[in-house]
């Protein structure tokens, strides 16, 4: 469930202490003796002091500070702290418009938890990260031929230089995957590192991630960012440019499809609740691919396809950001609802092809890294020229002994951790943790490594004003392209949220920088900010829409209409109460506490009720404000609110900022600590008013920011769908028998439907049956009525895709049309009349029968026909 | 021995099913001691796609897709199998357990790196250290392999109680261990997992069991559907199938259909159902000692 996002999490703009000015920024900072230092040098660190001076007397950084931060404090101080300020203020807004966030597992407040950026990059001179991109590129070649290796000949196995062990011990070398052809032998499409650099500066691997690596879209995110903040700093900088990379990784995508003309590539999320789902979202827009969970997907005739609105599209590549052993429950884990049955064979039989290919997990195994100097030799021919962090894996007589006798000192990991974004777990070790540790390592050494632990380097960052060491870990990313690997020219750095030497973690709360890589000559290739999305011409409206984001739309707009009608009752009911005549209309009001009651979000007070007794009375106030707050139960306020939020959720990527952002808000709304069931009816009115307010926002935006395609239509059938079954319980309720008070119930139903000052400026005159029952069930051209709610329908039904080969009306619009045509026949004198003996409105009631089973009726043959799709 | 094998799976679902996909592993595996003939594949409503291969650990499997709307699957394997009776064993003369234990990493041969495979944690059996302190009572210093495994099958059939309403499919082997309960694939993991946790490699064999019982003879259990044993690597003499369920070197008694890390490699039959609601399922299994 999502729940309100954390205050202390995302302060408001004006939060954001002010900088202070560059200067002072530079002369207090410290870095932590032992830790190698981005900005600062060591060996001139007592001098630091003296040798910076503002930059208004005209002095330059002194020697001290390395020479790329001279470069970059030289241009960002062109600006005084209050610009700067200003500009970041900005640029969080962005942040929180654009709705980047990181989900947190196990945290009550994690989902959907802002993501967490430092304004400071990360830096590194050319000749730095050219290194690294020549030990990666290396790296990325080697795990991807020890992939093709183990999962083919198997000749690193038979000749000792991969230890069977480590293989067979390792959860994700997927046995179906041997033998399976991947395309190129192209194991790893995407594959990401996690670097760290020791205290001499040289840098080491910590971590591959070669099945499903996250952190493209965070790092392209934050340099849009960054790059609206400070462009003249940039520039003057000379950063190397991003959006080259997602062009070439759209393009090494298409590369991989089985067949050649426009390929549908489809972004396969486990949903919402994954940590990096605004990512999957974020890239799949960026890509443009379809953002597809398992569920969008099908097996026919050994082929993925996807189910949309127009059918079964066939799938030809899957850029899979879930985890291999959930992509097909025949295959690999039968308890996960999240993958596609059949996948695997469809992979064997050639006809879809993933990025990265299913069993590239086997590549993240720690217990490879003592034997990759050995495997780069024998694989390549080539001398490993990036290290790894020293690692001892427990498969080894010798080296488990070495573990366990330095259990203290080193980083202990199984070797098919379930790590995801955490990079160095550092054992929390009381001494019976240990011994535990010690004995599991005893009975299945293969499957732990030790790593070293050293003090992981610092890189200024932000901290309340001023700049702080935080430690850093770097994650790079590269691209089969073009038959090699292309590494992208910058990357995501984390830093750790305190001054302690921890872990750096997005789970526990670490921030982000966005990471320049200085160009040698003038930068290439456009910058993010102009650049269209390297799929943009394959978005199109509509035709592939897949089913479950249709059902998901159709039910926003249904849940949103719910909310508001359910908003309305309430409303209306309380300010009867409050009304200083509610004694005299409390006959009146009976039955229209039958319309809550009905609908099961309130219990009716009992057959003795006594309206003239304050203490029935007080109860019956006590009894509707807490119903009001009931969350459990279908249809109740709390449970629609929460409802119409996972639905938006699963449509993220389909909707607004602003409609997200409304969203939000409305579920914030009823879980103040001040929305309780003590509140007093005044209060509960106010807030009830409010929430009408941002019901009608949502719709607002609805109406005039979203483009009238297949999404927008089925917001707005489940929209007409809903409101018509509302209004037909309303109208049942309060009109189909004659009441004794019928004009108190009338101005209620007026008040309900939203229809009052219609009525009013019509009629000067109180409510009368006649003049209702037109306003809310015959007159099309009221928003609020019946016949209106039935046009509207029809209308979309009649628009909606059809299967190739169907002439005229569909089903559900014939349904439609025979009930609108039989409420256009029927004189409005008819359906008011009333037979004698019982009070009761036949013709109405016999409309309004008909309604409650079509409208039920319509929405299953919309399930059946659009969202169902198998 | 010579049988004639009959096994029949029927589903039953309360809705339609749109589309099904299956993997099955029914055909009897060919291994030193036994072949088949006229193996027969019975699928019905008739698979769209239908595709045989030999899968990781080298058993037949047949993967299918049935597409047309069904509520009633039926898959049914017919085979003629002859088995040989194993040739007798000398426990006494297997190589240490201790030996066996430290042999494996560095055997690179084919035989003993496809061995070493199976001494490591799978879906169903993850070593603990209660199965290594349970499996040390027969696996004393410098024991012989295969004496100590017999050993173990022994206290595994006395000290357990056949028990079709103490476990399921998902029942971990630990609760297993501590209620001492359970059905033929409920031991047949219990041992694996005691081999395991001592590093030996051990393996999970699905088959059958005679289903008629000679005069004068008991009846064995598991007989009345599929059977499951284990299956120990003894370097030097190659893998021995043993019986926890009946405390039996697997014979000629025993079909095999195939052999994999544990049931989640090898089951006969499962699959992923698009509908269906709720569903029944009954299966029938034949295995009658051919005339002559």
């Amino acid at each position: 469930m999502n729940l309100p996002q954390h205050p202390a999490l995302t302060p408001g703009p004006a939060a954001a202490a002010p900088l202070r000015p560059w200067s002072e920024l530079v002369s207090g900072y410290v870095p932590p003796e032992g830790h190698y230092d981005e900005m600062v040098s060591p060996v001139r660190l007592d001098e630091q002091a003296n040798g910076v001076a503002s930059p208004e007397q005209g002095m330059l950084f002194s020697g001290s500070v390395r020479a790329p931060w001279r470069r970059f404090l030289e241009s960002v101080s062109q600006f005084n702290g209050e610009t700067m300020s200003r500009r970041w203020n900005n640029a969080r807004h962005l942040i929180r418009e654009n709705g980047i966030t990181y989900n947190v597992y196990g945290d009550a407040h994690g989902l959907d938890r802002t993501w967490q950026l430092d304004p400071i990059p990360f830096i590194l001179p050319p000749e730095e990260w050219r290194q690294l991109e020549a030990g990666l590129v290396q790296r990325a070649t080697l795990l991807n031929e020890i992939l093709v290796d183990c999962y083919g000949p198997a000749r690193l196995l038979r000749n000792g230089a991969v230890p069977a062990g480590a293989v067979y011990a390792h959860r994700r070398f997927l046995r179906p995957c041997v033998d399976v052809k991947v395309p190129d032998n192209r194991f790893l499409q995407l594959y990401a590192v996690d670097l760290a650099r020791h205290p001499d500066g040289t840098w080491c691997v910590l971590n591959d991630r070669t099945q499903a690596p996250s952190g493209v879209g965070y790092a392209l995110e934050n340099r849009l960012v960054l790059s609206r903040m400070m462009p003249e700093v940039m520039h003057a900088c000379g950063v190397e440019r991003l959006a080259n990379f997602a062009t070439k990784l759209r393009e090494s995508l298409e590369q991989l499809a089985p067949r050649e003309d426009n390929p549908r590539i489809v972004l396969l999320t486990p949903g919402p609740y994954n940590e990096t789902y605004f990512e999957h979202a974020y890239l799949a827009r960026f890509l443009g691919c379809i953002l597809a969970e398992g569920a969008d997907l099908t097996v026919r005739d050994n082929k993925v396809y996807l189910k949309t609105l127009n059918g079964l599209l066939k799938v030809d590549v899957i850029l899979r950001r879930l985890d291999e052993d959930y992509c097909d429950p025949l295959e690999f884990r039968s308890t996960s609802a999240l993958g596609v049955a059949g996948l695997m064979q469809c992979v064997a039989a050639g006809e879809v092809a993933m990025a990265n290919a299913l069993g590239s997990g086997l590549a993240e195994n720690p217990a490879l890294h003592p034997f990759l100097p050995s495997l780069c030799r024998d694989v390549l021919d080539q001398e490993l020229l990036l290290p790894t962090v020293p690692t001892w894996w427990c498969g080894q007589a010798q080296e488990r002994h070495f573990v366990l006798e330095h259990l203290n000192e080193l980083s202990v990991q199984p070797i098919t951790g379930n790590q995801r974004f955490q990079l160095f777990t550092e054992p929390d070790a009381s001494p019976e943790a240990l011994d535990e540790l010690a004995r599991e390592i005893e009975l299945s050494g293969y499957t732990y490594t030790g790593h070293e632990r050293f003090p992981l380097a610092t890189t200024p960052t932000l901290s309340e004003g001023a700049l702080a060491p935080r430690i850093h870990v770097l994650r790079c990313f590269l691209i089969a392209h073009d038959g090699g690997y292309t590494m992208m020219p910058g990357g995501l750095t984390r830093v750790s949220s305190g001054p302690e030497p921890g872990s750096v973690s997005m789970q526990r709360g670490a921030g982000s920088k966005d990471t320049w890589f200085l160009s040698d000559g003038p930068p290439t290739g456009e910058t993010l900010v102009k650049m269209e999305p390297p799929g943009f011409a394959v978005l199109r409206s509509g035709e592939d829409l897949p089913s479950r984001v249709a059902d998901n739309l159709f039910w926003l707009g249904r849940y949103t209409d719910r909310l508001e009608s359910v908003v309305r009752i309430f409303r209306t009911v309380l300010a009867r109460l409050t009304d200083e005549s509610a004694l005299r209309h409390m006959p009146g009001l009976m039955p229209l506490l039958e319309v809550p009651a009905g609908l099961g979000l309130f219990r009716p007070p009992r057959e003795d009720f006594n309206p003239e007794d304050p203490a029935t009375f007080n109860q019956l106030e006590r009894d509707l404000i807490r119903a009001i707050f009931e969350s459990s139960g279908a249809g109740t306020l709390g449970d629609t609110v929460n409802r119409l939020h996972q639905t938006a959720s699963a449509v993220r990527d389909r909707i607004s900022p602003d409609l997200w952002r409304i969203l939000n808000h409305l579920h914030q709304e009823v879980q103040t600590p001040e929305a309780r069931p003590g509140m007093m009816v005044g209060e509960t009115i106010n807030l009830l008013d409010q929430m009408v307010l941002t019901l009608a926002a949502f719709s607002g935006m609805e109406m005039e920011n979203m483009t009238r395609g297949h999404d927008w239509r089925f917001i707005e059938l489940g929209r007409r769908l809903e409101r018509a079954v509302n209004l037909t319980r309303l109208l049942r309720a309060a009109l189909e028998w004659r009441h004794r008070n019928e004009e108190v119930v009338l101005e209620s139903l007026l008040e309900m439907a939203d229809s009052s000052m219609t009525y009013r400026t019509r009629y000067f005159d109180t409510a009368r049956p006649k003049g209702v029952i037109d306003l809310l069930v015959t007159d099309e051209t009221n928003p609020r009525s019946l016949s209106f709610q039935l046009e509207e329908i029809a209308g979309h039904l009649q628009k909606l895709p059809r299967p190739a080969g169907t002439e005229g009306p569909s089903e559900e619009e014939l349904l439609i049309r025979a009930s609108a045509t039989a409420l256009a026949g029927a004189p409005v004198e008819a359906l008011a009349e009333v037979s004698p003996p019982d009070g009761h409105r036949a013709r109405l009631g016999g409309l309004l029968d008909d309604l409650s089973q079509v409208l039920p009726r319509l929405s299953e043959l919309l399930t059946r026909h659009y969202f169902s799709h198998m | 021995m010579q049988y004639r094998l009959r096994h029949r799976t029927t589903y039953k679902y309360s809705q339609p099913v749109i589309a099904s996909h299956h993997v099955s592993h029914m055909v009897p595996r060919h291994t030193d001691f036994q072949s088949s003939t006229e193996d027969r594949i019975f699928i019905d409503p008739e698979p769209g796609i239908s595709v045989e291969r030999r899968d990781y650990f080298g058993n037949m499997t047949r993967h299918f897709t049935v597409q047309q709307k069904h509520t009633k699957l039926v898959v049914e394997i017919t085979s003629n199998v002859s088995v040989q009776p194993v040739p007798h064993l000398y426990p006494e003369q297997s190589v240490t357990w201790e030996n066996a234990r430290d042999s494996l990493p560095g055997d690179l041969t084919p035989l003993g790196l496809a061995a070493f495979q199976y001494a490591f944690a799978s879906w169903h059996v993850t070593p603990s250290r209660e199965m290594a302190d349970y499996a040390r009572v027969s696996f004393t210093h410098r024991r012989p392999i295969l004496e100590a495994a017999m050993d173990l099958t022994a206290r595994i059939f006395h000290e357990f109680t056949f028990d079709k309403k103490a476990t399921e499919v998902s029942t971990p082997i630990q609760t297993v261990l501590q209620n001492k309960r359970g059905v033929c694939q409920d031991f047949a993991h219990l041992m694996i997992g005691c081999l395991r946790s001592l590093g030996l490699a051990a393996r999970y064999v699905s088959g059958y069991i005679r289903t008629i019982t000679p005069p004068g003879e008991v009846r064995l259990e598991g007989s009345d559907a599929s059977h499951a044993w284990c299956s120990v690597y003894c370097p030097g003499l190659g893998w021995v199938d043993l019986d926890p369920t009946n405390n039996l070197v697997a014979g000629d008694q025993h079909v095999t259909l195939g052999w994999g890390r544990d049931f989640a490699d090898v089951s006969p039959l499962r699959g992923v159902i698009l509908g269906g609601g709720k569903h029944k399922v009954s299966v029938a299994v034949d295995l009658i000692p051919a005339e002559g």
